[in-house]
């Protein structure tokens, strides 16, 4: 071959014959990583398992916290019964619809408006006042009362 | 993956890019040995892979700077990566009686390394740019532009010479 005949250099590079491969180097490289997967740490089966499990631990400190701030504002509604604000609203406009009937206008109307309002915050202190016993009452007796003597 | 088929597959053409890449039979036959120890651990792994012959050189590369990295010290180890000037096309083809092709194989070696590797992977092992860019690590844009960048100087080296 004479290079100033041919342009194709790439085609010249395709004549250019590979070093051998050494003889046994088939058998000598598979024997090796055979004996490499016998002595790995973690069959394939394992390594399945130990990603599974990832997988599950993953998603359980994921939704963990989730689940609880669920739990947790399912507790605070239950327990203030989202009643505090919505009863300050009834007051007022039941306070107004009042004034309204009884046809106070000005600064009647708004003395009505804040008495009520006061009225009902008034009621709200005490039904925590009594919730509050109520718990105190509870504890003292899971201290002092046992399962077996309720009745 | 089976690794026989693996190896009747991929093996001697692994082994030739090996040489190239660390110009030397032996060191090349250790890499390629710890290459496949490494493919007989993946078992996930080759579920997700998409292209296998881009796959095995990929990791043979890595082996091979580990290798590199681990005989010359890492700072060494890089510079010899970097300049690839390890191996070359001399290491892993057999010297031509012919003149010419003698001078073209030397002229190939003389071109800079990530052209050689480049030029190396499209002409021995067929591979597409696409491949070739998933085993250096680049685009496939940069890989074809660097192929035509080596073809071109080789070119321009040989003309230059008659």
């Amino acid at each position: 071959m004479n290079i100033e005949e041919h342009d194709d250099v790439e085609g010249d590079l395709k004549r250019l014959v590979p070093g051998s491969v050494p003889a046994g180097l088939r058998q000598r490289i598979l024997t090796a990583s055979i004996e490499s997967r016998k002595n790995a740490p973690l069959t394939p089966w394992m390594k399945w398992a130990a990603v599974t499990c990832a997988v599950l631990i993953v998603f359980v400190l994921i939704a963990e916290p989730l689940i609880d701030r669920l739990e947790a504002i399912r507790m605070a509604a239950l327990l203030n019964a989202g009643s505090a604000t919505d009863e300050g609203g009834m007051a007022r406009m039941e306070a107004s619809d009042l004034a309204e009937l009884a046809g106070i206008q000005g600064t009647e109307a708004a003395k009505l408006i804040r008495l009520q309002a006061r009225i009902t915050s008034a009621a709200r202190a005490e039904r925590q006042r009594r919730f509050g016993e109520a718990l105190k009452g509870l504890r003292g007796w899971s201290e002092y009362e046992t399962s077996e003597n309720i009745n | 993956m089976n690794l026989e088929e693996l190896y009747g597959r991929h093996g001697e053409s692994l082994y030739r890019y090996l040489v190239f890449r660390l110009g030397s039979a032996e060191d090349a036959e250790d890499v390629l040995q710890e290459t496949f120890c490494r493919f007989s651990r993946y078992v996930l792994r080759w579920r997700l892979v998409r292209d296998p012959q881009a796959f095995v050189f990929r990791v043979a590369r890595n082996e091979a700077n580990r290798f590199l990295r681990r005989k010359l010290g890492r700072r060494e180890g890089e510079k010899m990566i970097l300049s690839g000037a390890a191996g070359g096309f001399t290491a892993a083809f057999i010297a031509p009686e012919d003149q010419s092709l003698a001078a073209l194989l030397r002229l190939a070696d003389n071109l800079p390394a990530e052209q050689k590797e480049v030029v190396f992977l499209k002409v021995f092992d067929g591979m597409t740019f696409k491949e070739i860019g998933s085993v250096c690590g680049v685009s496939s844009n940069t890989a074809a532009s660097r192929y035509r960048y080596g073809i071109e100087k080789l070119r321009e080296a040989v003309e230059g010479r008659s």
